[in-house]
């Protein structure tokens, strides 16, 4: 048996020495045992093995990080803690509002810390499916999909209540209450604003007070809507599925004949044709007589809307689309949605600037203001650039290379989990020793 | 979602899924604030007193007005409101009371910063909402 202690060990053994130490700069890297770091400031880092476990405080938190299994954020300032385990499948955060645990986004347990008369004390989620609220005011309610259901801010709803789904559904809002008795053939609609009746489908009517009403015969063979029908601005809708629909009002004028449409919009100064609408449509501006729209979907698009301008090739292999007001300037190209984009915003008026670059699995670049993120290689980073646990609990498994750069000050990077680093100035190789502190 | 925009979005899954071409007509909408989509004429009162007659009114191009109502969120048309009163809450927000056309009433919180833009015979009005005492439409 021998007395010689593991290496490992001894890096952990003497790790824990080092932070149990007071605040002193310092430098001890044996990669890829154990790299620390620490100024005189107060900051410390510690890497142990590579990327595996890691250190950080001093700064605006402090986290401990075992990748990939789970990390631990401490921030004094905000009293906010957060816990990740192998994320998402579990996350849990404490803070002084409130307390969050998750598990995969759908079992969800929350306590509010200050309680309020009008909110609940303790939320207990099972998504969709079981909902359980209590309040030290209002007591416990329990729901049960589809079973019963009495649960307040669901799906956008104010309050939805059910019994035995499909046979009963009311779904409540500010202004407006609709009960279906049974879902989805018997309903009608009450509240502040709402009335109405329906059928389904044979017959039906809806108002929402004086803004817009429809009604639909033998739906959707006949349907028609009013909006703003008090107003001389009125304008109506009819649909007669699959032949005719016809949008008329004091400015336009449309019809739709199968897949052929054509409309004047008076007030937008715009005409346009669509044949076989939606995938083939051209709109010209009447004023200029200019094309500002042509889509030959999935081939080609390139729309202008206002500042909106947006062109497609191939659609969705290459997207590209700008938007530029007199105080705001915004520019994103992609490939396949996310396997590449490029996204730069701007503020003009404050000098805000963000931007995103990232191409799957190569790298990732994050900029805001003056401060900029590279990474390579990047898999779900690259995916969810902006994602601070991806960053913290995943990202640094596979980044070959890091830069990490603050205004003028010169950049820090890292190759190969730190094997050869920078922190600035000085250049850290793989064994590097500094007790000038 | 917030629910006035998950009605809107019902009732336009109603229509649209009845035909796939109406919603290839569809008004433009817009963010004018010199002519917005529907002529509203009001009376707005600011926080001295003074009273000013306007049309075309709008809240950055559009014809309605939203705002917190608990943790949602509100769009109430111009079609069914009959005046608005602001009282100033904090910094930065403003409670409204809004009385409809059919004499119910609503509260919703709004940003002090919310801007409310008219047009008078002499040229283009606008206030910020912390500065505004009511708003009453003209039928």
């Amino acid at each position: 048996m021998s007395l010689r202690p593991e290496p490992a060990a001894a890096a952990v053994f003497f790790a824990l020495l080092l932070i149990a130490g007071p605040a002193r700069a310092l430098d001890v890297k044996l990669w890829p045992l154990i790299d620390y770091h620490s100024d005189a400031d107060g900051h410390r880092a510690l890497d142990l093995l590579g990327p595996l476990l890691s250190y950080r405080s001093g700064g605006e938190q402090t986290e401990f990080t075992l990748r990939p299994l789970f990390s631990y954020t401490h921030s004094p300032r905000h009293a906010q803690q957060e816990l990740c385990v192998l994320y998402p499948l579990f996350v849990s955060r404490w803070g002084p509002a409130l307390n969050d645990f998750r598990l995969f986004g759908l079992i969800t347990y929350t306590i509010e810390n200050a309680p309020q008369p009008e909110e609940w004390d303790r939320r207990f989620t099972i998504f969709p499916f079981v909902f359980y609220r209590y309040s030290h005011v209002r007591g416990a309610r329990l729901s049960v999909l589809p079973f019963y259901a009495d649960v307040d801010d669901f799906f956008g709803y104010q309050r939805v209540q059910m019994f035995l789904f499909p046979i009963y559904l009311r779904l409540e809002e500010a202004l407006e209450t609709h009960t279906w008795l049974p879902f989805p053939f018997v309903s009608w609609s009450g509240g502040k604003l709402g009335q109405g009746y329906r059928i389904w489908p044979l017959y039906g009517w809806n108002q929402d007070g004086e803004f817009e009403r429809y009604h639909y015969v033998l739906w959707p063979f006949y349907v028609s809507r009013e909006v703003h029908f008090t107003r001389p601005e009125r304008e109506q809708q009819l649909v007669m599925f699959p032949f005719y629909a016809s949008i008329d009002s004091p400015t336009t004028r449309s019809r739709s004949y199968g897949f052929f449409t054509h409309t004047l919009d008076r007030k937008a100064n715009a005409e346009t044709w669509g044949f076989p609408w939606p995938l083939w449509l051209a709109r010209y501006d009447l004023a200029t007589h200019t094309r500002t729209s042509l889509r030959l979907a999935p081939f080609y698009g390139d729309s202008q809307f206002g500042d909106l301008h947006s062109r497609f090739v191939l659609w969705p292999l290459y997207r590209w689309r700008t938007q530029e007001t007199d105080d705001y300037r915004y520019a994103r190209s992609d490939v396949l949605w996310v396997l590449y984009r490029n996204i730069d915003e701007a503020q003009t008026q404050t000098h805000h600037h963000r931007h995103v670059r990232a191409l799957f699995p190569l790298f990732r670049v994050v900029a805001d203001d003056d401060h900029e993120d590279m990474s390579a290689l990047a898999l779900l980073d690259a995916l969810f650039p902006r994602n601070p646990d991806i960053q913290r609990l995943y990202a640094p498994l596979w980044r070959l290379y890091s830069r990490e750069r603050d205004a003028d000050l010169p950049a820090r990077w890292s190759i190969l989990w730190d094997l050869i680093s920078s922190e600035g100035g000085q250049v850290r190789y793989p064994v590097y020793l500094d007790f000038s502190g | 979602m917030q629910p006035q925009r998950i009605r809107t979005a019902a009732c336009l899954l109603l229509l649209a899924a009845s035909t796939p071409f109406l919603l290839a007509l569809g008004s433009t909408g817009g963010r004018d604030v010199i002519h917005p989509a529907v002529d509203f004429r009001a009376t707005l009162v600011d926080k001295d007193g003074v009273s000013v007659e306007v049309n075309r009114l709008n809240i950055g191009g559009d014809v309605q007005l939203e705002g917190d109502m608990g943790r949602g969120n509100l769009r109430i048309q111009f079609d069914n409101i009959a005046s608005v009163e602001f009282t100033s809450e904090s910094h930065d927000y403003s409670q409204t009371t809004v009385h409809l056309k059919n004499g119910e009433s609503v509260n919703l919180r709004v940003r002090n910063s919310l801007m409310i833009y008219g047009q008078t015979n002499v040229g283009i009005y606008q206030i910020r909402a912390r500065d505004l005492r009511s708003i009453t439409f003209k039928s």
